[in-house]
């Protein structure tokens, strides 16, 4: 990809360059006035737009490049035509040109001065240009030569009160011309998507969509026409348009003209010919997006409607809601596959469109959602979530709109489309309705609208069928209920009466809610309810005597009901606390029996239901402290239930607890009113026995525990003691504080209280050190941790060291291969830092390490630290093994330091004999390798002066360098030499040599050389024959071909791929059809089974002699079902090359990696292509 | 080397001219050698009428056995170089033996020749007409001079001069029909047609139109045939598709156009086809030949 948009940008700067170029020259031309020089140039610069070369996004470039060079020219025709050339004939001239495309472009320029001048009618002009313009048939230089075109002639149309106006209907020609030319450049554009390779199928839609302004143009030139009337619009332009965009059944095409149509022509056309454009939307391709394009057209006529209220009566004239609504139900019918959010969406858009145009057409709104029903209908729940959200839009816009979910309510199909929607959607709708409510404070004021209501919120307040409710997450379900808590809040008529209702059918409604929402539906219809009553207790002055439908005493009935509801579910003590609340509204409204049956039944919850202690003692004191404030009870009651309540103070489970309960008691007792009873004595009672249970208390913790906390219960105590002391109870004295405070003192003093507070203190503040100090040591780890990960290094080592310190004594050896490790992935600084942390821990550096830092060095360029290693290496007591030599010198070989080798082979020379033919040996072949074959030679001479033997592994490397590296004759002293020192030459250097040879193509030489080595050689196999064989035939000389094959099978070696591959070749060359024959009969017989070659050479040969359908002749004696390979020697294609079919096939194995390939398959492609290549036209 | 040149001058110079020479049309005739030379122009019938001059070199005497001029159309085939054929000769006496002293002139006319054929400089052919003039002397060589001219004849306009339309095609991969809106046009013509895809199957890279010129000299086993294509007119751009029209309009004056020979004098024909020529990705050509014939019509305004 990356090289394609560098080719790209190469491609663009030529393409500039040429047209600058030819720019410069037209420009002399014409400041020259010389005309034909001009068009010359001109037409050579148009030249460049052929390119087919360039994205559109470059060749728009280039197009603008050449637009503003055209202007110019334009300008010079029209000074031309002043001057007096005939523009008639400047339009013939032009005409000349060679090449359509520039032609046509000068055409265009022509064009727009042979407009200008008047002297024929636009139109005709026009007419004839956009009719020659069907000769680019390529998508792109068609869409920008039309779109010159279109550009050059938008000034120039015979528009209404345009100075091209001709005679009459001259309009007509101008949308003629403009549709002409949209309608050719779509049919282009929507072309483009077939062109090229499928593969970059997306790159090009890209590259379409890029492009699509252009097609688009015309219609906005279309909008601007004045001449354009809405009757003319709705005759002529837009089913034009519309056939052209419904034909082209193209997905990227007609969505995006349809959107342009929308957008580009007024508002009221649109309204006044919405029946064409929506009848087109069924026909659109089936996959295009038709729910946005008529999203956008339902928004464009709700703003236009929004405009001004004037326009109003229009749509009502066009009915624009039918036709829209029932468009939809066309569309959603045609595209079967539209996925339901699709069709939904669509409604979504509708009923915005209703709603902004018909705000007073309820009706419509609840036709649109009817709609929507009877879509849904038949399916279940919706599963797919966007189609839930556009559901919840649609459901959330008519209540955006009215701002008022009274009206909502009023749409009968509204819960009905609810229904459709998954159970958690729902709950999100039913929340969405709520805050809409709450947004808007709307008050719901009647029993029936409440019914609606919680008809819609059904999700919410009771379990839908098939919703698991553990499935919940609890905290949405909290939320959930606190808003239905919040809606109940809401309601409210004046009339008590209707409120009432209101009340009952809540209560219907969230008694349907079961266990879970209970607890947080009721408490709020309970304070709903008690609102009533308070109201109605503050006008029971003024109603008194009246038949009241509606009595506090029937209210707190039914509140009862609904509170034991919730106490059967079972939540008991939200149940208590709703029955004191209500026992305190009856108390406000003097209801005293009301109030004490709420009592009871809240004593008969505690008793019964109230198990957990620690429940039991909120209760306790809840149930106190509204006992405390009642003061409708006559003394019996008050005394049955203080009684009560004391009673179950002193039964509670803990000590403590009691001892607070019963102090919480003494209240009762003593009511700060100014009618409220004070009695002090048994205020006194409660708190002594308060003290007692203190006592008690405190006695059981020390024999439990030997220590225990009851000294604050005292200290509670001696709190109380004190409020009813400053309240003036006669009862409590100093005395009695006194006491209580000394009795405390003796509490803590004894020593076997350990529960001092201040020890507590301290504890926790030790817990606090502890915690911080542990806090900051973690902190400090982690910033270790990080550290570690920053550096490299460090951490290597240390892993290392972590590992290593089992086995100490290995860790020398280990660091060599760590640091050879890390000279491969070019990190010597790290291998130098850690030898410098290895030698500072004292760890002797072995030969090993100093060695494979060195090799580390050397790998990575570091020549002069690699060198001081090495001298140190020398210069110790060290042996360097012959390996390491080895990859040293490579290292420096590939960075071209000969003089280095050369220095390392004089010192170990010099120093160490035991070594030096294996160093002499590892030299030459180094300098070999690169191609220094004069050091070589010098080295060998050093190495033979200084009396070593030259082994055969040097002799024959010195050889096969030669002939790789060096000319014939150096190559064939080296034979000689090698010869003379009495080495026999190996395989390598016997393929060497033969390839050498065949380089310089010297056959005989070759053969000459194969003779010398001995053909009778049978340690090198088939090479020495194969090689002679392919020195004949590269010749073609076939008799010598044929007589050394039998020579060969004589001499006792049996033929083998090659050999035959060989002979095949040559044959097929010589088009030998029956010696391939027979080769291959011959192949057979030695079971050699044949490769890729040998069918190339049968295929070739027959193609050659264009006798392609009698290959089978030959193929049928081969198995053509086989997986292609190549096993001939590679040397074999330096003499032959690769055959045609060998290498089209070759190429069709390594592009398509498919497995299935067999020769067969390959030969029928390949005959294939050849047939295609040789087709020619014919006549009938 | 001025003298040696002076030693083999002829003893006069001869001038050949028209009568109306001045106000005479020329016609720029492309020389063998590439320039370009304006030579008078004739059409058949018409009085060819002038005037010879000879007037010795200075101090010499023409001595002759007479003057006659004589007016020659030739062809001139390559493979026989140097071999004219006359098709027409006429002949004219100037003057009677004698000698010349001064500058003489003899007026000539040949009235309402008959030139059959068109002057042509063709690859392998040349058809011209030349006035001749000879001072015949003896023993040494007669004194000749050449004078060429260009004839051309112009053709009414044909009463028919039907349309050009076919369909061709290869099967299931691509039928065109093409329509041509004349089957003969004159020199400064315009072709007019199109080009309809009737089936493509196969990726067109562009088509073209060729002007080519089939140049047939000799005939029998010595028939020598050349083609020249003289315009390559590129018609279409690019992959059309089925359906689609392709407009031609192809002006030929640009052109250097003859018209159609037919068998002039039984040596030679020039022949132009129209070639359309339609290349597809892979440069495949796919072409279909037609011949257009050429006339010259009398240029009347």
């Amino acid at each position: 990809m990356l090289s394609d948009a560098e080719d790209e940008e190469k491609w663009l700067a030529e393409g500039i360059a040429g047209l600058q170029h030819n720019a410069f020259y037209m420009h002399r031309a014409l400041d020259a006035n010389n005309i034909r020089d001009a068009l010359k140039y001109s037409a050579q610069m148009l030249s460049e737009l052929r390119t087919s070369k360039l994205s559109p996004h470059k060749y728009y470039e280039l197009y603008m490049r050449s637009f503003d060079e055209l202007r110019k020219l334009e300008m010079f025709f029209k000074e031309e035509t002043k001057r007096g050339c005939s523009v008639i004939d400047l339009y013939e001239l032009v005409q000349h040109a060679g090449n359509i495309l520039p032609r046509l472009y000068l055409l265009c320029t022509v064009g727009s001065v042979y407009i200008k001048s008047k002297e024929a009618p636009a139109k005709d002009v026009l007419k004839d240009l956009v009719e020659m313009c069907r000769g680019i048939q390529h998508p792109v230089r068609g869409l920008f030569l039309r779109s010159y075109l279109a550009q050059i002639s938008r000034d120039k149309l015979p528009d209404i009160g345009s100075e091209y106006e001709g005679d009459a209907d001259s309009v007509v020609d101008a949308v003629d011309f403009v549709l002409q030319n949209f309608t050719e450049m779509n049919k282009l554009w929507v072309r483009m998507q077939h062109q090229g390779p499928v593969r970059e199928k997306e790159k090009r839609e890209k590259e379409r969509s890029e492009l699509r302004d252009l097609v688009g143009k015309n219609l906005h030139v279309l909008s601007q026409i004045e001449g354009v009337d809405l009757e003319m619009y709705k005759e002529t332009v837009l089913p034009r348009v519309l056939e052209q965009v419904v034909n082209c059944k193209d997905e990227l095409a007609q969505y995006y003209l349809m959107d342009c149509i929308i957008q580009v022509f007024p508002d009221e056309y649109h309204l006044q010919t919405l029946e064409t454009l929506l009848g087109a939307c069924p026909q659109l391709q089936p996959t295009v997006d038709i729910k946005t394009v008529l999203s956008r057209l339902m928004e464009r006529l709700s703003n236009y409607a929004a405009s001004s209220t004037e326009v109003l009566p229009e749509f009502l004239q066009v009915e624009a809601f039918a036709k829209l609504s029932n468009a939809i139900g066309k569309v959603i019918e045609a595209q079967v596959d539209m996925p339901i959010v699709g069709a939904i969406s669509l409604y979504v858009s509708l009923l915005t469109f209703t709603l902004r145009v018909h705000s007073d057409r309820l009706d419509y709104v609840d036709q649109v959602l009817g709609a929507c029903v009877k879509k849904l209908s038949g399916k279940a729940k919706l599963e797919d979530n966007k189609a839930t959200k556009q559901i919840v839009a649609l459901l959330s816009a008519p209540l955006e709109k009215y701002n008022d979910i009274v009206t909502a309510l009023k749409l009968s199909n509204y819960p009905r489309v609810m229904d459709h929607l998954d159970t958690g959607t729902n709950k999100v709708m039913a929340v969405v309705i709520i805050q809409s409510i709450m947004k808007n404070t709307t008050a719901i004021s009647t029993s029936d609208k409440v019914e609606a209501l919680f008809e819609l919120m059904k999700g919410l307040i009771k379990d839908m069928d098939g919703t698991p409710a553990d499935e919940l997450d609890d905290e949405d379900f909290k939320e959930e209920q606190n808003s239905v808590a919040r809606l109940i809040h809401m309601l409210f008529n004046e009339d008590p009466e209707e409120m009432f209702k209101i009340i009952c059918t809540v209560r219907r409604h969230i008694l349907q809610g079961g266990p879970t929402r209970l607890p947080f539906t009721i408490p709020p219809l309970v304070f709903t309810t008690l609102k009533l009553v308070r109201r109605l207790q503050g006008q029971d002055g003024d109603v008194a005597g009246e038949e009241v439908p509606v009595t506090p005493k029937k209210i707190f009935q039914l509140l009862h009901q609904t509170i034991e509801a919730l106490s059967s579910v079972p939540s008991p003590e939200l149940a208590l606390r709703l029955y004191l609340q209500c026992a305190e509204a009856a108390n406000d409204c003097d209801l005293e029996p009301v109030a004490y049956e709420f009592f009871t039944q809240a004593f008969i919850l505690y008793e019964e239901e109230i198990a957990d202690s620690k429940a039991q003692v909120t209760a306790i004191h809840l149930i106190i402290g509204t006992l405390q404030r009642m003061n409708a009870f006559g003394v019996e009651n008050r005394d049955t239930l203080t009684h009560k309540a004391t009673g179950y103070s002193a039964k509670l489970l803990k000590k403590p607890d009691q001892c607070r309960a019963v102090y919480a008691c003494s209240h009762l007792f003593w009511v700060d009113d100014q009618d409220g009873i004070k009695d002090g004595e048994r205020v006194l009672l409660c708190l002594k026995r308060a003290l007692r249970i203190a006592n008690a208390a405190q006695q059981m913790a020390n024999v439990t525990r030997g220590s225990s906390g009851p000294v604050t219960l005292f200290v509670e105590i001696l709190n109380k003691y004190l409020y009813f002391f400053e309240k003036g109870n006669p009862q409590i004295t100093s005395k009695a504080i006194k006491d209580l405070v000394e009795l405390i003192m003796t509490e803590m003093q004894s020593d076997n209280t350990t529960s001092d507070p201040s020890a507590d203190a301290f504890f926790a503040s030790t817990l606090r050190v502890r915690v911080s100090l542990s806090l900051s040591l973690q902190h400090k780890r982690n910033h270790n941790n990080d550290n570690r990960n920053r550096q490299l290094q460090p951490q290597i080592v240390q892993r290392w060291n972590r590992q290593e310190s089992a086995s100490i004594k290995h860790s020398a050896l280990d660091y060599a291969s760590l640091i050879r490790m890390l000279g491969k992935h070019g990190m010597p600084n790290v291998a130098m830092q850690l030898f410098n942390g290895m030698t500072s821990a004292s760890v002797l550096p072995r030969y090993a390490t100093l060695s494979a830092l060195m090799l580390c060095y050397a790998d990575n360029g570091l020549f002069l630290d690699a060198q001081a290693m090495w001298s140190e290496i020398i210069n110790s007591s060290f042996v360097p093994e012959i390996e390491v030599i080895s990859d040293l010198m490579d290292a420096y070989g590939k960075m071209g330091h000969f003089d280095e080798i050369r220095r390392i082979l004089h010192e170990l020379t010099s120093r160490d004999l035991g070594l030096c033919p294996e160093v002499y040996s590892l030299a030459i072949s180094c300098f070999g390798k690169l191609g220094q074959l004069e050091m070589m030679e010098a080295t060998m001479k050093e190495m033979v002066s200084n009396g070593f033997k030259v082994d055969s592994f040097t002799g024959n490397a010195f050889v096969k360098y030669y002939s790789v590296f060096g000319s014939l004759t150096g190559m064939e002293a080296a034979y000689g030499r090698l010869k003379r020192s009495r080495i026999l030459i190996e395989k390598e250097a016997i393929r060497a040599i033969a390839s050498a040879y065949i380089r310089q193509r010297r056959f005989y030489k070759l053969g000459e050389f194969l003779r010398d080595v001995g053909l009778g050689r049978k340690n090198t196999g088939n090479l020495l024959w194969n090689l002679l064989l392919l020195s004949y035939a590269a010749n073609f000389r076939m008799k010598s071909l044929q007589r050394e094959f039998l020579r060969m099978v004589d001499a006792g070696f049996s033929p083998d791929l090659n050999t035959f591959n060989i002979r095949a070749l040559a044959f097929s060359r010589m088009s030998m059809f029956w010696d391939l024959h027979v080769s291959i009969e011959h192949m057979k017989h030695e079971n050699v089974a044949p490769d890729l070659v040998t069918y190339g050479c049968i295929v070739d040969a027959y193609l050659s002699r264009r006798l392609g359908r009698n290959s089978s002749f030959a193929l049928k004696k081969m198995n053509v079902d086989r997986h292609p390979l190549v096993l001939t020697d590679p040397i074999v294609f330096e003499v032959f090359g690769k055959g045609d079919f060998h290498s089209s096939s070759e190429a069709l194995l390594e592009s398509t990696r498919q497995k299935g390939l067999t020769y067969s398959k390959l030969i029928a492609i390949y005959l294939k292509k050849q047939y295609r290549s040789n087709q020619i036209f014919w006549n009938y | 080397m001025n003298y040696l040149i002076g030693a083999f001058k002829p003893p006069c110079n001869i001038s050949i001219t028209f009568a109306d020479g001045r106000t005479r049309k020329q016609a720029s005739i492309k020389k063998e050698n590439g320039k370009t030379a304006m030579v008078p122009l004739f059409q058949s019938h018409e009085n060819i009428v002038g005037e010879v001059s000879i007037e010795p070199t200075q101090g010499k005497k023409v001595e002759h056995n007479g003057v006659k001029i004589e007016l020659l159309g030739q062809i001139e085939l390559y493979f026989d170089r140097g071999n004219f054929y006359d098709f027409t000769s006429l002949v004219r006496e100037l003057d009677v033996p004698g000698d010349i002293y001064e500058t003489k002139r003899y007026p000539f006319e040949f009235s309402s020749v008959e030139m059959p054929y068109e002057s042509y400089n063709g690859v392998n052919v040349r058809l011209r007409y030349i006035l001749k003039v000879t001072i015949s002397r003896n023993y040494v060589s007669n004194i000749v001079e050449y004078q060429d001219f260009w004839v051309r004849n112009y053709t009414p306009l044909p009463s028919i001069n039907n349309s050009i339309k076919m369909e061709v095609g290869i099967e299931d991969c691509l039928h065109i029909e093409f329509e041509y809106n004349k089957s003969k046009y004159h020199l400064k013509d315009v072709i007019i047609g199109k080009i309809y895809f009737l089936l493509v199957r196969i990726k067109i890279k562009n088509m073209e139109l060729e002007i080519r010129r089939r140049e047939s000299t000799g005939s029998g086993p010595n028939t020598y045939v050349e083609t020249e294509t003289l315009a390559k007119f590129e018609l279409m751009d690019g992959a059309p598709v089925r359906g689609e029209s392709i407009p031609i309009r192809l002006f030929l004056s640009p052109y250097e156009l003859t018209p159609t020979y037919r068998n002039i004098n039984n040596k030679f024909s020039v022949k132009y086809y129209l070639n359309l020529v339609l290349v597809d990705e892979e440069d495949r050509r796919y072409f279909k030949q037609q011949e257009i014939t050429m006339y010259r019509l009398l240029e009347t305004s």
